[in-house]
């Protein structure tokens, strides 16, 4: 049985000794990087709140560091994508109006067909 | 007197268009579960109040001659799937208020047949968990026992069926979330093959792997359900074409078993279990072999790359500006911060921003590149085993369900629950999870469920399989 190559067992490990195994040092992410990021997502996030998401995110990056891991040789494997673009004609598939109204009545603030939104320049 | 609420779907049917039971008669009785029960479950986030109109329309259409699979058959809503003129919030603030424009294809398709929509269920907001206690309106309990979580992110659509509150239920299911519900509920829940279900009205989490799903008591409801809602739409150009050619039903299959992956970390009375159903499997004529798969193990990490990556993208629409929750902050952008902080709920927040991280032009090779890499390599190895395997089993989850509040505060914790069904998702491949066996924890015989997965377009395989396995038991 191959307890390295172990998956879960690595994640069991991993659960249990992070409390002790991390230190300031090995931190994969700090506080300010959190605050940068919820810039940059336009995410208000409270200052209370930033240390138990470093915390949180610190763990979760550790994790998924395990992709460094992975090593094989890849170059080629890319030759079919699965994901590719489908094409159509740009034209009206709607009666014009159809959805107006619908959509008007979830928007936070109107005035007549008009969406509000504050002052961009 | 029968038990309506105990019928399957195909039993319901002969009944009525027997004229045995009319659609307001069965609405009623799964009605009535789910007035009672619901305070308690929570598994409902709004029971329509239209349901027995629409029973009776269906009664109509029946009496006229008409009979589809789901015509008067009551079902219940993951709370992400749009439904004209009705509320749908993906258990999120964000969206409380928010009423659907316009009807998800699968719900067209439900409507078409006259299918009685029952309400809408709880969830992980925007599908983000695995127990359904990351919703804005509070968890929903395992009907099995109510101190313990029902799985998510579909918990509700779990419950719904698990406590005869609705006849089958839909869901979706980006890591998990229609399979691990239905595992820790005691149900039957289908991750169709990518692509083979429209997703046009689905709320989008993580768009290379999400796909609807249904959850049912039966092998044979879940497969009633999947037809209907399966087929391409052309408003959703990921859909597979309909002259794709489906996986046949054959007489005997062979089924691996990725030993490597399974020799701990599993709750020992749970491998039993899975290995009971192997035996089954064997004893009913079909072959069951090990298999190695070394990049099984890149999964969890893979998945919790892409996944939060798609996350930040697909969520950067809740502006507060256009729909939605709105909050005034200082300045136009603080408009969108301050909508956002408040609106989105802890979990998504948290994907968001692992989402900006691993997206970010520092850190891009090192994870989603690499993760993207280790997609396609997964993939590889999965369909050189499908070669000579018809179908991969593995448990569903590595325990049964746990307590509330147990791995709340614990994140990563919560996304180990995804270990074995978040390989279907990277790969596109179909995958079912089915109720095989039970574990006592206080007392309480609580459900297991055993997982299989197929190539692409292998629905028919999982669901004879699956019937296999449940038979004598559902």
């Amino acid at each position: 049985m191959n307890f390295i190559n172990f998956p879960l067992y690595e994640l069991f490990t991993f659960l249990w000794n992070r409390e002790s195994s991390r230190g300031i040092v090995n931190s994969m992410i700090h506080r300010d990087e959190v605050k940068k990021l919820a810039e940059l997502a336009l995410l208000a996030v409270d200052d209370s709140e930033l240390d138990t998401l470093t915390k949180e995110m610190d763990s979760i990056l550790e994790y998924i560091s395990e992709i460094n891991t992975f090593t094989a040789d890849i170059k080629n494997e890319r030759k079919k994508p699965l994901l590719y673009n489908v094409m159509r004609e740009d034209e009206v598939i709607h009666k014009e109006g159809e959805y107006t109204e619908r959509i008007l009545k979830e928007m936070p603030s109107t005035d007549g067909k008009y969406l509000n939104v504050k002052k961009i320049l | 007197m029968i038990e309506l609420t105990a019928l399957t779907i195909q039993e319901a049917r002969k009944k009525l268009d027997k004229g045995e039971i009319t659609s307001v008669e069965l609405t009623e009785a799964f009605l009535k579960n789910a007035k009672e029960k619901n305070d308690t479950l929570n598994a409902f986030l709004e029971i329509f109040d239209d349901v027995l109109e629409q029973a009776k329309e269906a009664d109509k259409r029946i009496a006229n001659g008409e009979s589809y699979p789901l015509l008067g058959i009551p079902i219940a809503l993951k709370d992400n799937l749009l439904v004209q003129g009705r509320k749908v919030s993906s258990a999120s603030k964000i969206l409380e208020n928010y009423t659907a424009t316009y009807d998800a294809t699968v719900i067209t398709k439900c409507k078409e047949e006259g299918a009685v929509l029952l309400g809408r269920t709880n969830m992980d907001e925007f599908a983000m968990g695995t127990s359904t206690e990351n919703s804005a309106f509070g968890p929903t309990r395992n009907p099995i026992d109510p101190t313990r979580v029902p799985g998510g992110s579909s918990g509700g659509s779990a419950v719904a069926v698990a406590a005869k509150m609705a006849m089958c239920a839909l869901g979706s299911d980006t890591g998990g979330s229609v399979r691990q519900p239905a595992a820790l509920c005691g149900i039957v829940g289908i991750k169709p093959t990518y692509g083979s279900v429209s997703r046009y009205g689905l709320m989008a989490m993580g768009s290379s792997l999400d796909v609807v799903g249904s959850l049912a008591k039966t092998v044979d409801d879940a497969e009633i359900l999947f037809e209907t809602i399966r087929g391409w739409d052309k408003m959703d150009s990921t859909t597979i074409p309909n002259e794709r050619k489906r996986i046949e039903k054959k007489d005997t299959y062979v089924i691996g078993v990725p030993r490597d992956f399974l020799t701990t970390g599993i709750d020992p009375d749970a491998l039993v279990e899975f290995e009971n159903a192997l035996t089954k499997l064997k004893n009913e004529g079909h072959t069951v072999v090990d298999i190695e798969l070394p990049t099984l193990k890149y999964s969890l990490a893979t998945y919790y790359i892409i996944c939060p990556a798609e996350v930040s993208t697909n969520m950067a629409r809740f502006d507060g500006v256009r729909y939605g929750f709105h909050k005034d902050g200082v300045d136009r952008i603080d408009d969108y911060r301050q909508s956002r902080g408040a609106g989105f709920g802890k979990e998504v927040r948290r994907r968001i921003l692992l989402g900006t991280y691993v997206l970010s032009s520092g850190y891009y090779d090192a994870f989603y590149n690499k993760a993207m890499q280790a997609r396609d390599l997964i993939r590889k190895d999965v369909f050189e085993v499908f070669k000579k395997v018809d179908a991969i089993a593995t448990p569903t989850t590595t325990s049964p369900a746990f307590k509330i509040g147990e791995k709340s505060n614990d994140p990563l914790a919560l996304y180990l629950e995804d270990i074995f069904t978040v390989s279907a998702n990277i790969i596109g491949t179909p995958a079912i999870s089915v109720p095989f066996g039970t574990v006592v924890r206080d007392g309480v015989a609580l459900p297991l469920g055993f997982q299989l997965m197929a190539p692409d377009l292998g629905e028919t395989t999982l669901f004879t399989l699956g019937n296999i396995l449940t038979k004598n038991i559902l």
